[in-house]
């Protein structure tokens, strides 16, 4: 069985009436998720397999497994979320709630702010010219 | 880019193998060479006890923090900042980071288990520590007037930040309009439209907490705002927009090319609080005449909301995602197209709140 979780501390993840937000503290990225996909990072976040997750999306035509990985991996490589060999929470398939949004999982990336995290100090911004000062930049 | 300022890296220098120590024995330098505080101010919920010889900094400071007794609450809590350079003869120069790059992620781990936090501006060389055990922070810069062109519109905003993230508090970015006593908050990043919005409706005689970075706090059932800052910002074209040509005409521009002014010089009222928060509001520039005030979902709102306040603010930022996160999901959340007209944009935010009554 596979299993993910959280990359914490690094990573945040909000659910909002079936829609989800992800951020990175690391990058300052940030993350728009449409709700066939959170609804997938909900179930895997709540401790259920890749294979349990698979499983709630049965008859949903854009979220077969290839989907589901695919997501996962994505999210994976933007450090969001990483394997565990056991789920972090007790998930209990009985109370898995509603049914996926038949259609494909999008996510959408946000780094206009990753300036804010990436740089030296933490200032203000200007939105003309940039964030001063990086290092190199200095 | 504003200029650097140069200094003289006569100090020592630091790495992250010994930052903490040397960080606690700066804090308790502090706390045991200067008792006497030279300013206090009171904003809402926590009382900020102010050691500073710099006149400079400590003329911002009284200036631009927004200080009234009034504000005072049964929990009030108080806290110590020194801002000091080694001509005070407090601390020595404040040390150079000695790694290649002060990684912003990497030092806010290491000092999550601990009750300090840090920020390092490696232009300027200035050390902004807080520890929340003693309740004392230390701004550390290498000259009386080695502060960032920034630094002037909102003093001691770190400080404040890390005093106020509480379960029920918050320093967040974001502008606010009101009147008897109800409000709006508008969020979103830079360039948004939120300032001349908040800008166009003090100059119309409507309540406002402040325009950029404002306290939230969960009051009993309530949220409330209050303010912090008493300066806005506009560029010229905005004043222009706004018919405000007295600003620009009578004043230089800061280092953004910016006009810092008071809510007194466009014929307002103070900065003011608490006003209940009613609504979150996300301003998008729109191509019409009027402007329009439509629903919006709860991520939008997050989007708009949480990440250009949680990467700007160091530290506590898990605990700020859920703080946003409580925020949206307690209000309502809309959608602020603004038309052209600013009286225009002002009234919608009226009937807004007008109907909230």
């Amino acid at each position: 069985m596979t299993y993910y979780r959280l990359s914490e501390p690094n990573a945040a993840h909000e659910d909002f009436d079936g829609e989800s937000v992800m951020l990175d503290f690391e990058t300052g990225k940030y993350f728009s998720l449409s709700k066939s996909a959170s609804f997938i990072v909900e179930s895997i976040l709540s401790g259920a397999s890749v294979d349990e997750t698979v499983a709630q999306c049965a008859g949903a035509n854009h979220l077969g497994r290839a989907s589901v990985n695919g997501l996962l991996q994505r999210l994976v490589a933007y450090g969001l979320i990483e394997q565990t060999p056991a789920p972090s929470t007790g998930y209990r398939a009985d109370k898995a709630v509603s049914s996926p949004v038949d259609e494909p999982p999008v996510v959408e990336v946000f780094d206009d702010l990753a300036d804010l995290i990436m740089a030296d100090p933490i200032h203000e911004v200007d939105e003309e010219r940039g964030w001063p000062i990086r290092k190199a930049d200095a | 880019m504003p200029e650097t300022k140069s200094f003289a890296a006569g100090g020592a220098s630091v790495t992250g193998a010994d930052l903490v120590a040397t960080m606690r024995r700066a804090i308790e330098t502090c706390r045991v060479k200067s008792a006497v505080p030279d300013a206090i101010m009171t904003l809402h919920g926590l009382t900020i006890r102010l050691h500073c010889k710099s006149p400079a900094f400590l003329g911002h400071c009284l200036s631009n923090i927004v200080n009234d007794p009034a504000f005072a609450m049964k929990s009030q809590k108080i806290i110590d900042i020194h801002v000091t350079s080694p001509e005070d003869g407090l601390l020595g120069s404040p040390p150079l980071w000695n790694e290649e790059t002060f990684q912003t992620a990497k030092i806010e781990a290491m000092l999550e288990k601990t009750p300090l936090r840090a920020s390092y501006n490696d232009a300027y060389g200035i050390w902004h520590i807080y520890d929340h055990e003693s309740a004392t922070g230390l701004q550390w810069m290498q000259s009386p007037v080695a502060f960032p062109p920034w630094e002037p519109a909102g003093p001691l905003r770190n400080f404040i930040h890390w005093a106020l993230s509480t379960p029920e508090s918050r320093l967040i970015h974001a502008g606010t309009l009101g009147q008897n006593g109800k409000a709006v908050l508008m969020v979103g990043r830079g360039g948004s439209g939120k300032s001349s919005t908040v800008v166009a409706g003090i100059a119309q005689r409507m309540q406002s907490a402040g325009d950029d970075y404002v306290h939230v706090r969960h009051d009993g059932l309530g949220t409330n705002v209050y303010p912090v800052f008493s300066v806005m910002k506009q560029d010229a074209a905005g004043l222009d927009r706004l018919g405000l040509y007295d600003i620009s005409a009578k004043s230089t521009a800061n280092w953004q090319a910016k006009y810092e002014f008071g809510a007194q010089d466009v014929g307002g009222l103070p900065m003011t609080g608490p006003l209940a928060v009613m609504a979150i509001l996300i301003p998008v520039i729109g191509n019409r005449d009027d402007t329009t005030i439509t629903p919006a979902s709860k991520k939008e709102a997050m989007l708009a909301l949480a990440p250009s306040t949680v990467l700007q603010m160091p530290g506590e930022r898990i605990s700020g995602m859920a703080f946003f996160a409580d925020l949206v999901r307690r209000l309502p959340c809309h959608r602020l197209t603004l038309g052209r007209d600013p009286a225009g944009i002002v009234a919608a935010i009226r009937n807004f709140l007008e109907a909230k009554e």
